[in-house]
Order: structure tokens, then C-alpha cells, then sequence
């Protein structure tokens, strides 16, 4: 966004978007703006404004959008654990997990919903650095933040783990994938998305397309078999044989199908575009663009 | 509602200096890696790398003291990696395969152009240990490659003044961005006992 058109755009007054489009809910996955440094919340009227600014008005947002440290404290990278300083950066994350009040958390709910937005999912990465009590802790942050589930990056071994978790939280985690088709334990396959299914009621799906089509797989042929177990689906544009990500519309990624299917059979199934392409203009700018050619096909 | 309207206003105006700031860092010196630089941000390198490589973001490797950066010549040995990708990571880089030799050849330029910048910042920040006169003079005929264009006879009248002046003249990229790119403390300690010595 340029200044002059910042200074000359004022917030519309309630409600600022409608709740789909063509029948759809989108949202952003918040990781889309890179130029948020992760590790300050202080920067948190930038996610809020970059919504405002792209006309989406729901999200998942990054655990690293609220949290007063970056994500390489909170064990999800493995190559992160062998820094030197890692188990002391861990261990007062781990601390302040711990400590904070569940006010903060219903603190930025309010700022969302001050602002006529709103956290629908919590995408926080569970790892086996966690320890049981900052699990549960989890939970409840999610439950104060307004979301209704958690979206994890993790693997089948801490999903594993998660099982008595969701059950006593009686909360859902949606499991994200990534295209490492080597490593057994990750998220990447349909097979292994349905071994997390089978585990627990309360385990979903977050779909990612861009990496699932990456990983040489079919997104909508998946969406059409598990459609009632997708929490939501990211939408991105990448290029099949872990090809990079690409503009929406210039990838391998059938993002129009699996719009229309979504749309054309009514399914609850939320649509969260994330911006991972690379590019001069601000990132607002670009969930922008991702959006309009989101809403295009919603509305063709 | 004013206050909303305040916050949003202030929110926007903050968002919009941001975003006033170029998304893919600091532009380069040069028409050449200024292509580098394209090159290395419409491929959202910056995303895991960091504009300047000292970021390792979703567990990328470290560029600034990557070995096979250090070693890699005019792309010949990071282009088949990036072409090829790195699949088999927790996340995994993407394979680049359609990048053209051009582009390699222009992005390898931008990579090391980032990394003597900063790998020159680091070494000029770091404590230097003691050097030591008789492994400087071993690194000057060997691992530092000094003797290539220079015998310590014809240095002596060119060798700055002044410590720090020498200790530019030793890291300052060009002509020494191999160097630069690859030293370690404790040999710009020994090198530096060395030039000392030689005055």
C-alpha cells in the first residue's frame, strides 16, 4: 500500500466485509505477511490492517504473531534445537507459555473483534520440545483467542501424543502438511493425513494445496474424500516435483477446482489463502492480489 | 468509535511507512546484481534466507557460513542444488528447476556480493583473538592464497598505517571477497601479526 492511499482510506464502519463470497469463507493464514517481523506483538495492528487492506475478515494466525519470541524458541524447526543457546531460549518461552494470563490471549480476540475480524483458527506448531502442561496450555489459549480449532505443523509421533489432549480439551487441532515424502512421520501424503484421521475425532485436516500439489498429489480428489474433516485449506500456487511457489494462477495447484467444488457442494470447508510467492510489493498488496483472484473465481 | 477510527488510522499510517521500504531489502551497487537481486527475491529466497542471509527461517541453512557457498564459483556449485532443490527437509526447498544459467549465474553474484558484506561486518565486530606471527605468515602462503599476488617485500610500503586501516585493507571485499567470504577470526588475527610484523 502506498502512503497516499493509506492516508486517503478510512476503515469502513461495522461490519467490514461479508461473511463469504459466493457462499465461501476465506481468510489468511497471517504467515502471508512477511514483512510482520514474528517475536512482536507490537506489530500486531499490522496483521490487522493488512486484512482490512486485502477485504479478508477472518484468519489463522501464527503463534509467532503473538508471542514475544520468534519461532526457531519453540523447538518446530529440528535444525533450530542444535543452536547452543536453544534449551535456555526454549525453556523461557516455555515460561511465559506458561505464566501469561489468559487475558492477553482474550486481549487480542477484542482487537480482532474491535476491528469486525476474527481468529478462526490458531496455527501453533506442537513439537516434542512441549512439555504436558504447556499442551494443555495451548488449549486454552486457543479457547481465549475465540478459535475453533488449532492448525499445527507437526508430525504423526507428536499427534500421537496429542490424542489425550484433544479428548480432554474435547478441541480440535487440524493437522498442516508440508511435501517431504522421505520422512515418514511427516504430513505429506493422503496416507498419512488418514493415520491422524483414524487416531481421533477431534484431528482435522488443514490442507495445504500449494505443498500437497508440490508433493505430486491431488488436492481435490483428497477434498472430495475428506471434505467433512477439513478444517480449512490453504490456498497457494506451487509448481508440481517441489516446485516453487508461484503467483495464484501460474502454479500447478488447482485452485479453481477446488473452489468451485467447495462452493458448488456447499461444504464448510474455509478457504485461507497464503502469499509465499516472492515479490517487490508489500505483502498486503499481494494477499490483496491473492484474494481478488480468489473472489473472481468464487463469483464466476 | 473514535478511538477505533484513531487506532486504524494510526495502524494504516505505521503499515504504510512500512511498506515504503522495498520487500526485497537493500537494492545492490550494480546493474548486474541488481538481476542478482531480482532474481533472489521473485524467487522468495528472502523468505527462509533473509535479505542479507543472516536469517534461517523454517530451518534454511545458514548462507553466511555456508561451506559449499564459500567454495562456489560463479554458481557452479549452489546451481545444481537449486535446480534440484532440497526435498527431503522438514520443509523443503523447493526445486528451482526452470532458473536459467543467467539467473544463476546473476543470483550466485547477489549471494556473494550478501555474504562478503556480511561476512566483512561480522569479522569487523568480532574480538580478534592474539594473532600469531608464524601461522600468519603460513596463512599467507597457504590457506589465505595471499602469495598469489603479493611477496611480503612489495607489501611493506603499501601496508596502512593504523590497525584498523590494515584490517580494512585485509577485509574490504574487493579484492579480497574470497577471503573475506571465508576467513576466520582466528586467521585475520594471525594475518594481521603478520602484516604488523612486516612493517
Amino acid at each position: 500500500m502506498r502512503l497516499e492511499d493509506a492516508l486517503a482510506w478510512q476503515p469502513p464502519a461495522t461490519p467490514p466485509f461479508p461473511d463469504t463470497v459466493g457462499g465461501i469463507h476465506f481468510g489468511v493464514e497471517t504467515f502471508s505477511f512477511h514483512d510482520v517481523p514474528p517475536g512482536d506483538p507490537a506489530q500486531l495492528p499490522n496483521i490487522l490492517n493488512g486484512m482490512l487492506y486485502a477485504g479478508i475478515p477472518e484468519c489463522e494466525i501464527m503463534s509467532g504473531h503473538i508471542e514475544p519470541f520468534p519461532n526457531s524458541a519453540t523447538g518446530w524447526w529440528v535444525q533450530t534445537r542444535r543452536a547452543p543457546e536453544f534449551p535456555k531460549l526454549r525453556e523461557a518461552a516455555r515460561q511465559w507459555r506458561l505464566t501469561v494470563p489468559l487475558d492477553y490471549y482474550v486481549n487480542i480476540r477484542k482487537r480482532f473483534e474491535a476491528a469486525g475480524l476474527r481468529i478462526y483458527y490458531y496455527n501453533i506448531n506442537f513439537n516434542e520440545t512441549f512439555t504436558d502442561a504447556e499442551r494443555d496450555r495451548t488449549f486454552e489459549a486457543a479457547r481465549a483467542l475465540g478459535a475453533a480449532a488449532i492448525s499445527s505443523s507437526t508430525v504423526l509421533s507428536e499427534a500421537r501424543r496429542l490424542v489425550p489432549f484433544v479428548e480432554k480439551h474435547r478441541f480440535p487441532v487440524a493437522m498442516h502438511n508440508h511435501n517431504n515424502l522421505v520422512d515418514p512421520d511427516q504430513f505429506a501424503t493422503p496416507a498419512s493425513f488418514e493415520q491422524a484421521l483414524a487416531m481421533s475425532p477431534w484431528f482435522l485436516c488443514t490442507l495445504d494445496s500449494g505443498h500437497f500439489t508440490a508433493g505430486n498429489n491431488d488436492a481435490v480428489a483428497f477434498l472430495k474424500q475428506h471434505h467433512d474433516r477439513i478444517a480449512n485449506i490453504h490456498i497457494r500456487d506451487r509448481k508440481r516435483n517441489n516446485g516453487p511457489n508461484r503467483p495464484f494462477g501460474q502454479g500447478d495447484t488447482p485452485i479453481k477446482e477446488i473452489l468451485l467444488t467447495i462452493r458448488d457442494n456447499k461444504w464448510p470447508v474455509r478457504c485461507y489463502v497464503e502469499y509465499e510467492y516472492g515479490s517487490f510489493r508489500s505483502s498486503a498488496e499481494e494477499v490483496r492480489a491473492c484474494m481478488e483472484y480468489c473472489r473472481k473465481i468464487a463469483l464466476s | 468509535m473514535t478511538t477505533l477510527r484513531f487506532c486504524l488510522a494510526a495502524a494504516l499510517l505505521t503499515s504504510a511507512l512500512i511498506a515504503q521500504k522495498d520487500a526485497g531489502g537493500v537494492p545492490a551497487p550494480t546493474e548486474a546484481l541488481e538481476r542478482g537481486r531480482t532474481v533472489y527475491v521473485l524467487s522468495a529466497c528472502h523468505y527462509c534466507h533473509g535479505v542479507d542471509l543472516a536469517q534461517t527461517a523454517m530451518g534454511a541453512a545458514n548462507l553466511l557460513h555456508s561451506r559449499m557457498v564459500g567454495a562456489d564459483v560463479g554458481g557452479n556449485l549452489m546451481g545444481p542444488l537449486i535446480k534440484a532443490g532440497l526435498p527431503a527437509l522438514q520443509t523443503s526447498m523447493p526445486s528451482y528447476y526452470d532458473m536459467t544459467p543467467q539467473e544463476i549465474t546473476d543470483l550466485s553474484a547477489y549471494i556473494h556480493y550478501l555474504r562478503q558484506k556480511g561476512r566483512y561486518a561480522e569479522l569487523k565486530a568480532a574480538p580478534l583473538p592474539a594473532g600469531d606471527t608464524a601461522r600468519g605468515k603460513t596463512a599467507f602462503r597457504g590457506s589465505a592464497k595471499c602469495a598469489g599476488c603479493h611477496t611480503p617485500k612489495s607489501l611493506v610500503s603499501r601496508l596502512k598505517k593504523t590497525p584498523p586501516e590494515r584490517t580494512d585493507q585485509l577485509l574490504l571485499p574487493a579484492p579480497h571477497s574470497r577471503f573475506t567470504e571465508n576467513a576466520q577470526p582466528a586467521e585475520v588475527a594471525d594475518l594481521l601479526a603478520y602484516l604488523d610484523k612486516l612493517r
